[in-house]
């Protein structure tokens, strides 16, 4: 599969280790909303009592996604956004007599097995309609942004040949789809026994992906398998992490919604970078502790490059979409010269510092800009880096001066939104920042959502 | 350190929206920030930024011009560097003009600019000259334009096509060879034109000809393009598709008319052809945004350097070519896009 650009930034604080479990907290403060979800009707009181796997809360708008308790508790509604769960029982295993979950426990649907949010729409990258069965269903099997987890921690502790069979679960699960699973280039002993026990299996087969910043993203793999592999651009295809694959498949086995996740605690900021797996609701706050973070540092739910900061306060538990916590120090004393220095412990796309000279340096970067806003010079590294083959210069000149159908010409509706364009840019203009403004006006002047598939593809 | 920034604290407001001095804001932010890097830190994604800024950008060109600009020192003699700090102040003070009358801020091409130009011009011209050049490329090549990322043309090759055309006498007497400074002599390219004799490739490589002030060492000129490659400060396809289309077409004519058409290497490496094709045809700025356009616009160049050179009473055509292609950028960037993005059907 052709791939371009795309780049891996070389930030320091990977997470190192396997997969740790941490303490289980006194409380857990799940938020009513993550990143494509937003739980705006609550199904239980102030003072409830739930059990695991009861249901708390629902997404109206979003097929009826629920939310569920990763643990039985009392429910307390005080605080802002957030579910807390007190005086925590983490062995019960009745579920909770919901009437009208009751009526829907015999029809197994991914929402109300609480797992539909482990998986994204291929051609979206949004959450899949749950009413579509995926023809091709795409597994994981490695992460590429600084920092989130590796899904191939959640094979520690596994049969390698167990996966295959919780991937044969879900692929009866959505009436004998296509499975494809994307493994990254180079030699990776803890997949090589599953790829193994997978030969047998017709319905499997891998890809192998440079595991290059952001090849994993769903959008971009489908795009290339359309492209190469002979899928319809009109297929449903899904894509899922290698761990909440697992996940789903448990879910679907035992009737019981996932309540755990893998996440990375990461990030120059992070004395103790590590990966950690924590039940939904997890305090943010002990999460920091157990990574050692740095006092002020700037907190990013998500990766470095298409996070989300976690204000001070807002967000006091873990989503059940998060992926990690990436941490980055501010920017604190103002270097002199800067444009001089020779560049041993500065990283960059081009190669003009002298850590271009050290092969395997990460650089501890802080969210300063490093240089002031300059006009475009047209320096074209926007352009290479772009994994969609876009032109965010010239896009961001139309965005500029309003030329909304000049824009949609050159294909803006594709932009992925991976944030590489703003990264790299010399005059640090906010390339990526003002194209993501301009595609969301794109959909609402078209009147439909930017990413339809279209007729004819670029060349 | 921390005493300097103290006192630019103190005069920050001073020179702010309502201090005394508002209308020098622009010269205060800029020795600021020459100094100190930016306090601006990143609120949203992505939370990292590159370490690379415009100002490292400009310095890495100017690194690369070193080796031109010590090798004409060493054969012209100290006034070249009296050249190259005249082009600085007269060019610099128009730029810092225009960016206080316009309230923007003082943007660091002018020092690639500012370096290029006299290295561009023969050695013992006239300062006057010189200052005249600057001044007609920074203001009709680039203010007028709009400033920096927005001019079509490259605003040293304006200033040198400037003096060229308004003082061809002076132009065209100025040349000497390197070391000595009495003698007048004519450069490779004019001597072919008259007598069809040719130099010896080591003496083009190293400067032992005459020629402009910083297109002589060629061989610095060549590890200078390689440097600047090598760190993506400039785009191979240029350089490549203009030199190789030179090679190409004087290969085929010198084999059809060795007379007008001199032979591919000496038209390599004579004149300023490597100069112009390592540091003035690929200025991002002027330069196609399109990878396919930068093919096409190198090759445009090379045609209208062998016909400049070949069959006009000019004898060099570097700048021309370079001059006249990047008014063709913009339909080339257009061409190109309108080929390679085919209509959106909605």
């Amino acid at each position: 599969m052709r791939l371009r650009g795309g780049y891996t930034l070389p930030l320091q604080g990977a997470p190192t280790g396997g997969r740790l479990i941490p303490p289980r907290p006194q409380r857990l403060f799940l938020p009513l909303s993550s990143r494509r979800l937003h739980f705006s009707k609550v199904l239980v009181t102030e003072g409830a009592v739930v059990a695991k796997g009861g249901i708390l809360a629902m997404d109206e708008s979003r097929f009826e996604t629920g939310l569920f308790a990763p643990a039985g508790g009392t429910v307390r509604l005080g605080t802002a956004g957030h579910l807390v769960l007190e005086e925590i029982s983490w062995n019960s295993t009745e579920r909770a007599g919901d009437a009208a979950q009751e009526a829907r426990h015999g029809e197994q649907r991914l929402t109300n097995l609480g797992a539909l949010h482990l998986f994204s729409d291929g051609h979206t990258g949004d959450l899949p309609d749950p009413r579509v069965p995926p023809r091709v269903l795409v597994v994981t099997t490695f992460t590429t942004e600084p920092f989130t987890a590796d899904p191939l921690l959640a094979l520690e502790g596994r049969a390698p040949d167990s996966v295959v069979r919780e991937l044969d679960v879900l692929r009866q699960f959505f009436g004998n789809c296509r499975v494809i699973v994307s493994v990254r280039t180079g030699n990776i002993p803890q997949l090589k026994q599953m790829i193994g026990s997978a030969r047998s299996c017709p319905w499997v087969s891998f890809l192998r992906v440079p595991a290059r910043y952001p090849f994993d993203d769903p959008r971009l793999l489908t795009r290339g398998l359309v492209r190469s592999n002979g899928l319809s651009p009109a297929d449903a295809v899904w894509h899922v992490r290698l761990d909440d694959a697992i996940a789903a498949s448990e879910a679907v086995r035992t009737g019981c919604p996932p309540t755990s996740r893998l996440l990375s605690l990461a990030g120059p900021a992070a004395g103790h970078p590590v990966n950690v797996e924590v039940p939904y609701g997890y305090p943010i706050q002990d999460l920091l502790e157990i990574g050692n973070a740095m006092p002020g540092a700037c907190i990013i739910s998500g990766g470095s490059l298409s996070g989300t900061k976690v204000q001070d306060g807002a967000q006091r538990g873990v989503d059940i979409e998060c992926r990690g916590l990436t941490l980055i120090p501010q920017s604190g004393t103002r270097e002199v010269l800067p444009f001089a220095n020779p560049g041993f412990s500065r990283a960059s796309y081009s190669r003009s510092f002298l850590s271009a000279l050290r092969p395997g340096f990460r650089e501890r970067s802080t969210t300063a800009i490093r240089g002031e806003r300059r006009p475009c010079v047209t320096c074209g590294f926007c352009e290479e880096v772009c994994p969609v083959g876009l032109l965010p210069f010239q896009l961001h000149r139309f965005t500029e001066k309003e030329m909304i159908e000049e824009a949609a010409r050159l294909r803006l509706d594709q932009c992925i939104e991976c944030g590489l364009c703003t990264y790299v840019c010399p005059s640090k203009r906010n390339v990526g920042i003002d194209l993501a403004r301009a595609r969301s006006r794109l959909a609402d002047e078209l009147g439909h959502a930017a990413d339809t598939e279209v007729q004819e593809r670029t060349a | 350190m921390t005493l300097l920034l103290r006192i630019l604290d103190k005069y920050r407001d001073d020179f702010g929206d309502n201090g005394r001095f508002s209308a020098l804001h622009p010269l205060f932010t800029t020795i600021e920030h020459i100094i100190f890097a930016p306090a601006a830190r990143a609120q949203e994604s992505p939370f990292v930024r590159d370490a690379l800024d415009l100002k490292r950008y400009m310095s890495m060109v100017i690194l690369g011009l070193v080796p031109s600009v010590a090798a004409a020192t060493h054969f012209f003699g100290p006034r070249i560097l009296a050249m190259v700090v005249l082009s600085y102040i007269i060019g610099g003070t128009a730029e810092v003009l225009f960016a206080l009358i316009r309230k923007e801020e003082i943007n660091e091409g002018f020092l690639v600019t500012g370096l290029i130009y006299p290295l561009i011009l023969p050695p013992t011209v006239p300062l006057w000259v010189l200052a005249v050049g600057i001044l007609a490329g920074v203001v009709f090549g680039k203010e007028a334009f709009g400033g920096t990322g927005r001019n079509i043309f490259n605003p040293a090759l304006v200033g040198r096509l400037f003096v060229t055309i308004s003082f061809p006498a002076i132009m065209t007497t100025q040349w000497r060879l390197p070391f000595t400074d009495a003698v007048t002599a004519a450069t490779p390219l004019s001597v072919f034109k008259t007598t069809a004799a040719l130099p010896s490739i080591a003496h083009l490589l190293l400067g032992d000809v005459a020629g402009s002030a910083g297109e002589t060492f060629r061989l610095g000129i060549v590890i200078g393009g390689l440097f600047l490659m090598f760190t993506k400060v400039s785009n191979w396809r240029i350089p490549l598709s203009y030199l190789g289309s030179v090679l190409l077409l004087s290969s085929l004519g010198h084999a059809l008319l060795p007379g007008n058409i001199a032979p591919p290497l000496f038209q390599l490496l004579a004149g300023g052809l490597l100069f112009g094709a390592m540091f003035m045809a690929t200025d991002p700025v002027t330069s196609p945004g399109t990878q396919g356009g930068k093919y096409l616009f190198g090759i445009g160049c090379g045609i209208l350097t062998v016909l400049i050179r070949s069959f006009s009473g000019y004898v060099e055509g570097v700048m021309f070519s370079i001059v006249i292609m990047n008014a063709f950028v913009p339909l080339i960037d257009h061409l190109v896009l309108h080929i390679k993005y085919r209509p959106v059907k909605i």
